[in-house]
């Protein structure tokens, strides 16, 4: 059992371990890689740098910055996490437990474009297989995505539905086939959805038919706000509600950086980040078993 | 302390109400179904008569929620003489919840 786990590495996640670090929890960092700041070619509305660092040296040297404090980081892609009293995260590769938990893996750029999409919220599309594939029990269902979250998502699916198909709209697939089972996988695009009144077919991009009775979206990663959805957090404009302080609806977990919607500066993730870094610690050594 | 509605009661208690009723459709698996069990509790408690409020566990009423198209939870559903006018999705701000009562 971990005291704190921090998902994330970028100026958040670091900024958390930091803090934390520097209050006695040497926390253990999980992230997949460098996030949203491998598009800036140059930080230059950050305190302290009269020659701007590109997105991708900052990150590097956060990195080596916490590793040069003993903080252990571990390259994996979490899939879901679970809580009860403690978290359980599930990684591609491994299983963690902790007490505490940070959320700092930046927001996804890529949301469903479907136009069709809010209709259907609610009526045939959804964002969490373990809570509404009871609906579809003997059904036919497709998980849109192309990476391990959305193999994983498929899998929850696949003990109940009649058939599950992996929708990567014209997107290479980059999970283990392997792994697919009875799960088949469609390439092609998809151009629109219909149905009355819930969701019935998909139209593909040579205008044939897909039918379904439920869409389920897991594009890319599973992120932050994925995860707080599946937990039951309250989500805005797909941003994670915090209260000021980082903290959740969830005894011991945080959330910190483009997660939670803002500014989307380094400024505000390294602000939340350290808040979050110290909220933890907080409440860690508030716990029974004080650690 | 919200009600517990179910296939037996459904009719006499929601859909004959002569107050509007608020109806959470749940399930014990379902995370966000338990982070806003309280925040529907909440609002049961301040009904004073006013409005109803209960749940439906969708394990133990499966026709229930076919009935009304729920295919997600939390659902909440409000109903106004024997008729669904509100529908609300997923973990929403008590505000939210209350707004659908007006």
């Amino acid at each position: 059992m971990e005291k704190l786990i921090i998902a994330g590495a970028g100026p958040a996640g670091i900024s958390a371990a930091l803090y934390a670090v520097r209050s006695g929890i040497t926390p253990l960092i999980i992230h997949k890689g460098i996030g949203a700041l491998e598009k800036a070619a140059k930080i230059e509305n950050y305190y302290g740098l009269p020659d701007p660092v590109s997105g991708q040296e900052l990150y590097e040297n956060g990195l080596k910055q916490i590793k040069a404090l003993g903080v252990p980081v571990v390259e994996d892609e979490m899939l879901s996490v679970e809580y009860d009293g403690d978290y359980t995260i599930h990684t591609i590769t491994s299983t963690y437990q902790t007490k505490s938990l940070i959320l700092a893996t930046g927001t996804k750029r890529n949301t469903l474009a479907l136009k069709e999409a809010r209709r259907y919220e609610g009526s045939g599309i959804s964002y969490c297989a373990i809570c509404d594939g009871f609906f579809y029990r003997q059904k036919d269902v497709a998980v849109i995505g192309n990476g391990e979250y959305a193999l994983h998502e498929a899998k929850v699916l696949e003990p109940m539905a009649a058939k599950v198909t992996i929708l990567t709209n014209g997107m290479e697939p980059t999970f283990e086939k392997e792994a697919l089972g009875t799960i088949q996988v469609e390439t092609r695009k998809i151009i629109s959805a219909g149905g009355e009144p819930t969701l019935k077919w998909l139209e593909l991009e040579n205008h044939e038919k897909f039918p379904l009775d439920g869409l389920f979206v897991a594009l890319g990663t599973a992120g932050s706000t994925d995860i707080a959805r599946k937990l039951g957090l309250m989500i805005e404009n797909n941003h994670i509600m915090i209260e000021t302080d980082t903290s959740t609806a969830l005894p011991g977990l945080f959330a910190a950086g483009d997660c939670t919607g803002g500014l989307l500066q380094v400024s505000k993730a390294v602000y939340e980040g350290a808040l979050a870094g110290t909220k933890a610690v907080k409440y860690l050594k508030k716990l029974p078993e004080a650690v | 302390m919200a009600m517990v509605f179910d296939e037996k009661n459904f009719k006499s208690e929601v859909l004959d109400s002569v107050v509007p009723v608020m109806v959470d459709f749940w399930a014990t698996w379902c995370m966000p179904c338990r982070m806003l069990g309280p925040v529907i509790e909440e609002i049961a408690e301040e009904s004073k008569g006013a409005y109803k409020v209960g749940k439906v566990n969708v394990d133990e009423n499966p026709g229930l929620a076919s009935s009304y198209g729920v295919m997600n939870i939390p659902t909440v559903l409000v109903f106004k003489n024997g008729k669904v006018v509100e529908k609300s999705v997923g973990v929403v701000p008590k505000g939210q919840l209350l707004n659908l009562l007006k």
